[in-house]
């Protein structure tokens, strides 16, 4: 499962990776690069500078039976140093304070959250990842299709970016002039997509940019049917896309 | 159907799937709603088929990508792993951990490299009188033995002995983890931390053990030995177990073949830094402290066979019928 096979044509090949659900339903994951992770890991690492501060500073002030607690002091900071990481991904879904602050998450390459032993795993071989002069972590990054490091190639995990998440405002179209389109078009597939993208934006646009773009879509396929370009050429292009999808539904029907 | 309809008519299912994927996120699985589980369960369905349905027809980008990142985030919930259970986990520890270790050759190959190391280098400090200061230095070793030039426990070891244990945690399960995870480099990595440790103690001990700190310097290290050398030698193991899956993949792929093995290792390596943890107790506590040592000897035979009963354990408590094969 974790190489699908099935690649979206519409995807160029770069960051986005395919998953495919026991549902046979494929979605997309976008991975996190280098940069935003090594920020990541500056917050993690800050995150550990400060709490081993305030323990210092606790030391410091309980004074007398400081030395005892010395002892307590190293043990706390070698769960912390190599197991801070590993209980917040599996505590805080798949996420540290320094990866939530960047929005990033990490999960396995099989699209599930990580389980333990790959969340200690992946902590652990960070140590080598980061290791100079040669950072092997980086330069596996570099190699491999998931961006992924040593550590997260032992475990099977893959970082990815956590995406904002709006409801999608249905495409507005009133009265779309579905009668001016000839019955026997067909918009081919490239078409078809360019103009899901424009009504899935044109609310986005003033009206007089919505014109001008339709416009020049409008111009050229009212010059192949050889009729007059409407006063609305918004309209038409919506009316064009409604007509596609409705012909798609009832072929798939 | 227009787009716009689909799109009206299905959102206030996706918000509602969206609200359940937020309330299973701060959730353990025990004890939920029975009947919100099986309405999460339906809307994602539903959802997938959505999904399905806006690739195939083309729907506007935003509606696409709002999909999968809702389908990809249910999917998460509904197929998520909480197959934590005490008896698989005792299982574990009691049963796979010792056995994988005990069956696994890189634990005698890493054993083997350190004893003949270990070996070697006490033998080179009694054949030839100046190769202790050439491994160790003279400034080490004239601190070994003033460190060791009193019986422990009748001075300089009694104070902060709670700060010593934190010190040794701290340091020695450090280095056996680094041990480890220098594993992935082919192996080199494990291997260049055992050969040094094989090479340094060996010859620390024989330098120590022929000085006149001797019985001193052997009565202090006899009660964590036992944890410590085979912690070392564990963590060792463990990392050429994770370097040579990527030299004898076994027909899989050169990474899929580290997969596999990661979680043997991680046994492995876990149980070395739980003997790291013992052995820093052990030698904050009863090494430097004022037992007799025939106390301290009794303590290395009891870690010692607990050692060889938790290894031999798997062995003796499992009838053969009931070993699984894999």
């Amino acid at each position: 499962m974790a190489d699908s096979g099935i690649r979206n044509e519409r995807q160029p090949l770069d960051t986005m990776v395919t998953v495919v659900s026991p549902e046979n339903i494929a979605f997309q994951f976008r991975l996190a690069g280098p940069a935003a992770r090594m920020m990541a890991f500056v917050l993690d690492a800050l995150v550990i500078g400060v709490a081993a501060a305030a323990m210092l500073f606790a030391l410091g002030i309980l004074g007398t039976v400081a030395e005892a607690f010395a002892g307590l002091f190293l043990i706390a900071l070698f769960f912390i140093w190599w197991g801070y990481g590993a209980a917040s991904e599996v505590l805080a879904n798949g996420r540290t304070a320094g990866k939530a602050a960047l929005g990033l998450r990490v999960v396995s390459q099989t699209g599930l959250s990580i389980n333990p032993p790959q969340a200690i795993l992946r902590n652990l071989l960070r140590v080598v990842d980061i290791a100079p002069p040669f950072f092997p972590g980086v330069v596996c990054m570099a190699f491999t299709r998931r961006l992924q490091r040593l550590g997260d190639l032992a475990a099977g995990t893959m970082v990815v970016l956590d995406r904002t998440r709006r409801p999608p405002r249905p495409p507005r179209v009133d009265a779309a002039p579905v009668e001016l389109v000839p019955t026997g078009f067909h918009p081919d597939a490239r078409l078809l997509e360019a103009l899901a993208a424009y009504v899935g934006r044109r609310t986005d646009l003033s009206t007089a940019r919505r014109q001008e773009l339709a416009g020049m879509v409008a111009k050229r396929l009212c010059s192949a049917w050889g009729t007059a370009v409407p006063a609305d050429p918004d309209a038409l292009v919506c009316g064009v896309y409604e007509r596609a999808i409705a012909a798609e539904a009832e072929a798939a029907r | 159907m227009k787009v716009a309809d689909i799109i009206a008519a299905r959102t206030t299912e996706w918000q509602a799937l969206e609200q359940d994927v937020a309330w299973l996120r701060g959730t353990r699985s025990r004890g939920l709603d029975p009947d919100r589980v099986a309405a999460f369960a339906r809307r994602y369905r539903a959802a997938c088929s959505d999904l399905a349905l806006a690739t195939g027809m083309r729907f506007p980008d935003g509606t696409v990508e709002y999909l999968q990142q809702l389908v990809a985030d249910a999917h998460t919930q509904l197929y998520r792993i909480e197959s934590f259970s005490i008896v698989a986990w005792l299982r574990s520890i009691l049963l796979d951990v010792p056995r994988q270790t005990i069956g696994d050759p890189c634990t005698w190959i890493a054993a083997a490299v350190f004893v003949t190391l270990f070996g070697g280098g006490m033998m080179a400090t009694w054949v030839r009188p100046g190769f202790a200061a050439e491994v160790v230095g003279d400034a080490a070793l004239a601190t070994f033995e003033s460190m060791y030039a009193e019986r422990p426990g009748t001075g300089g070891f009694t104070a902060g002995r709670a700060a010593m244990a934190g010190f040794y945690v701290f340091n020695n399960a450090g280095i056996g983890l680094r041990c480890f995870t220098g594993g992935i480099l082919f192996g080199l990595g494990s291997l260049v931390v055992l050969a040094f440790n094989g090479i340094f103690l060996g010859t620390v001990f024989g330098h120590m053990l022929a000085s006149t700190a001797g019985d001193h310097f052997g009565e202090f290290v006899t009660a964590h030995a036992p944890y410590e050398l085979t912690a070392i030698v564990l963590s060792a193991a463990a990392g050429l177990r994770l370097g040579w899956s990527l030299v004898d993949t076994r027909g899989w792929g050169r990474w899929e073949s580290l997969r596999q093995t990661a979680p043997a290792a991680l046994g492995t390596a876990g149980l070395a830094t739980v003997l790291f943890i013992l052995a820093a107790y052990i030698e904050a506590f009863i090494s430097p402290s004022t037992l007799p040592r025939s106390a301290k000897v009794a303590v290395a035979c009891v870690s010692g066979l607990a050692l060889a009963g938790w290894f031999a354990a798997p062995l003796l408590l499992v009838r053969p019928e009931k070993a699984r094969a894999d």
